[in-house]
């Protein structure tokens, strides 16, 4: 294609600007769970401030999703943000959930996998932010594909420290309601890097559609 | 009827080979419940099968990228490819953490849930060659309703055996580890139909 200056997102109805924000967002999130799990103190307040970020991110997708009814002209299909906007809610809803349940069930100290996984979430969203990036000011379709490579290693990453964790958790935890509460933790953490893997999926999909 | 360019044809013959390892997959899940013995084994070599899942979504995946013209939408190409790839990925797992949690005999639900998973890989692999020739859209629909039909009986299996799970109160972590690995196997049988979906779907467009 001969045009330079391509966006997929529509910057006349600032949606560039919206899915910006929700990256933002994401990354701060997954700060928040990080330090959470670290500092395991002042749960209230942190599962709150997370709570509040979730809240934040669906007022933004309610406002995407009135524009997209609104705008004539989307570079991109209109399910495609619409896709986009749900997919990085979700990453959202289980980095909270996995928060919340730390708190819910009354976790004492957390398992140390929790903040490797923690770990792999800031590195995941920051990569989702960087997508978001290549998607607005597009060069090339690498420019987008490299973050999402990127993800897909963290998700197989994610994996592997699930699998040891759990094998850790059954061998060395005798409660068997502890060994399920953690089973529990454990597997919201690992899902909220497969829904960062959803949002790359989506990434792709959106650049080879339009390739 | 448009004669389809060799270089099309190329994006069915990597569909079916996925959807042919995806069907390895499932079987020798089925098959090691059934006769339950090397469980290590077994799951090293569904790791492998799983690993020349992945390569074949890759190379769809390069294709996608390197070709102009697509038999399909390239969207649909994209989330076929994906779904199929979740399936093995989810057999694989419920095998490795069979492997993980040494366990030492299936329950009679996990054999039920592995059969209907190794019926819908066996659908899934034929209307995915179904793509190829549109011509038999209402075949290929049947046998979309019918791994439809798998997922609710999937669905209402697990159902029971978890309420017969919460039952072993004798034996509460092997209920954890139990209820984990039906989890795996249900939804490696909800991503057949949601292959089953897309490919209904792609029908209606291309019909």
């Amino acid at each position: 294609m001969g045009i330079s200056k391509f966006r997929f997102l529509p910057s006349e109805e600032n949606f560039f600007e919206l899915f910006d924000e929700i990256a933002e967002i994401l990354v701060n999130a997954a700060v928040c769970l990080h330090d959470l799990i670290v500092n395991y103190q002042d749960i209230d307040t942190k599962t709150k401030a997370l709570r509040k970020m979730e809240k934040q991110v669906d007022k933004i997708t309610d406002d995407i999703c009135q524009r997209i009814y609104i705008s004539f002209v989307t570079p991109i299909d209109r399910e495609d943000i619409h896709a986009l906007a749900a997919r990085m809610d979700d990453v959202l809803d289980y980095i909270e959930a996995s928060a919340d349940r730390m708190k819910l069930y009354g976790i004492d100290k957390p398992r140390k996998e929790a903040e490797e996984l923690a770990q792999v979430l800031v590195e995941s969203t920051k990569l989702i932010q960087a997508g978001i990036f290549a998607l607005n000011n597009y060069r090339d379709i690498e420019t987008v594909l490299n973050p999402c490579i990127e993800i897909n290693k963290l998700e197989n990453q994610a994996d592997q420290i699930q699998r040891r964790a759990l094998a850790r958790l059954f061998k060395e935890e005798a409660d068997p309601l502890e060994i399920a509460k953690w089973q529990e933790i454990f597997s919201r953490l690992e899902t909220a890097t497969d829904r960062c893997e959803d949002v790359a999926n989506i990434f792709e999909s959106i650049v080879v559609k339009n390739a | 009827m448009i004669k389809l360019l060799p270089k099309q044809e190329v994006f069915f013959d990597l569909f079916e080979q996925q959807a042919e390892t995806v069907n390895k997959g499932a079987q020798c899940l089925a098959e090691l419940l059934k006769d339950f013995r090397n469980v290590e084994d077994v799951a090293f070599k569904l790791k492998a099968t799983e690993h020349d899942g992945d390569e074949i979504a890759h190379e769809i995946m390069r294709k996608l990228n390197t070709t102009f013209v697509t038999p399909l939408d390239r969207e649909d190409i994209h989330s076929l490819t994906s779904a199929l790839d979740d399936i093995l990925d989810y057999i694989e797992t419920a095998s490795d953490r069979m492997a993980l949690y040494e366990i030492k005999e299936p329950t009679e639900a996990s054999i039920k849930l592995s059969a209907i998973l190794a019926k819908s890989t066996e659908l899934t692999l034929q209307a995915v060659c179904g793509l190829r020739d549109m011509k038999n859209a209402k075949t290929i629909h049947e046998v979309c309703i019918e791994i439809n039909r798998l997922e609710n009986q999937g669905d209402q299996i697990n159902r029971a055996a978890l309420a017969e799970l919460f039952k072993m109160i004798d034996k509460p972590v092997e209920a954890l580890k139990w209820r984990e690995i039906y989890g795996h196997i249900e939804t490696a049988i909800d991503k057949c139909e949601e292959v089953a979906e897309i490919i209904e779907a792609t029908l209606l467009k291309n019909a």
